[in-house]
């Protein structure tokens, strides 16, 4: 079994989130938000 | 508050359960250790990425067959939230190869077709973008965007077709009962939150080409054309 890695799990989840979140705020608070 | 909201929130709720569950309760994976909980997070960003270019597929059909600015709106912003989906997929599975696998990349056929696929739709947006005449960007993304899909099946079947070093698909059958709760919870998590983002773009999206584009110019809708000699 590997050992360890929670390095490579927290990178995965964080990166992961953090683009879900930005993307989001571009999503839901874009320019055009406005005409919502 | 829209649908889309409630979508959005609904699937962010249901994505921090799921990874929660995954990350801090379901049991290390046999071979891998604890590092096999990146499963909960990559395996339903791949579900769900496939699952919004079918959409953008159907969407497409749609543009084609009806010419409406609705249909349009909703290919660009579902092939959009595809690419958001699979370049995470992409960053995720190489962060996981690493550790597993010794390499941050191999051209594997999954890998390749992945990546190929990614490519594809990104090239789409780059050029739907350089078009400024309405009609012939909603033709031309629409069937860009029917041709690009030849590869979702290649991408979902490569790990059948070429046995080579990514595993077989993980679903709720193929793993232990510890790990089906998460996994599904984060992949319903994740489509409701692409529902929403696609909801919310498609409306921006729609907006902004109701202010740009006369309807009088768009094609006809191939269900109005008769057949010569049909229409006496």
């Amino acid at each position: 079994m590997i050992e360890g890695g929670w390095g490579y799990i927290w990178a995965a989840y964080g990166v992961t989130w953090m683009v879900l979140i930005l993307y989001g705020i571009y999503v839901f608070k874009s320019p055009n938000s406005h005409l919502q | 508050m829209k649908w889309f909201h409630i979508s959005a929130v609904m699937g962010v709720s249901l994505l921090c359960i799921g990874h929660g569950l995954g990350l801090f309760v379901a049991p290390p994976e046999a071979m891998m250790g604890d590092v096999g909980r990146i499963l909960y997070v990559h395996v339903p960003t791949a579900w769900v990425a496939l699952v919004v270019y079918l959409i953008s597929f159907g969407a497409a059909v749609g543009s084609l067959w009806f010419g409406r600015l609705t249909w349009d709106a909703t290919v660009r912003a579902s092939v959009e939230v595809g690419v958001v989906l699979t370049a995470l997929l992409v960053f995720q599975g190489s962060v996981w190869a690493r550790p597993t696998w010794g390499v941050w990349w191999a051209w594997d056929p999954r890998l390749t077709t992945t990546a190929i696929m990614m490519i594809t739709y990104v090239a789409i947006l780059i050029m739907r973008n350089a078009i400024q005449d309405s009609p012939r960007r909603l033709v031309i993304t629409a069937v860009a965007t029917i041709v690009a899909f030849v590869d979702v099946p290649i991408v979902y079947f490569s790990v059948k077709w070429w046995k080579s070093l990514h595993q077989d698909h993980s679903s709720p059958d193929t793993v232990s009962d510890p790990m089906i709760l998460p996994l599904r919870l984060a992949a319903i998590g994740m489509l409701l939150l692409a529902l929403g983002l696609i909801g919310a773009r498609r409306k921006t999206e729609l907006d902004r080409l109701n202010q740009e584009v006369d309807p009088a110019s768009l094609p006809e809708p191939i269900e109005a054309l008769s057949v010569p000699g049909e229409s006496e």
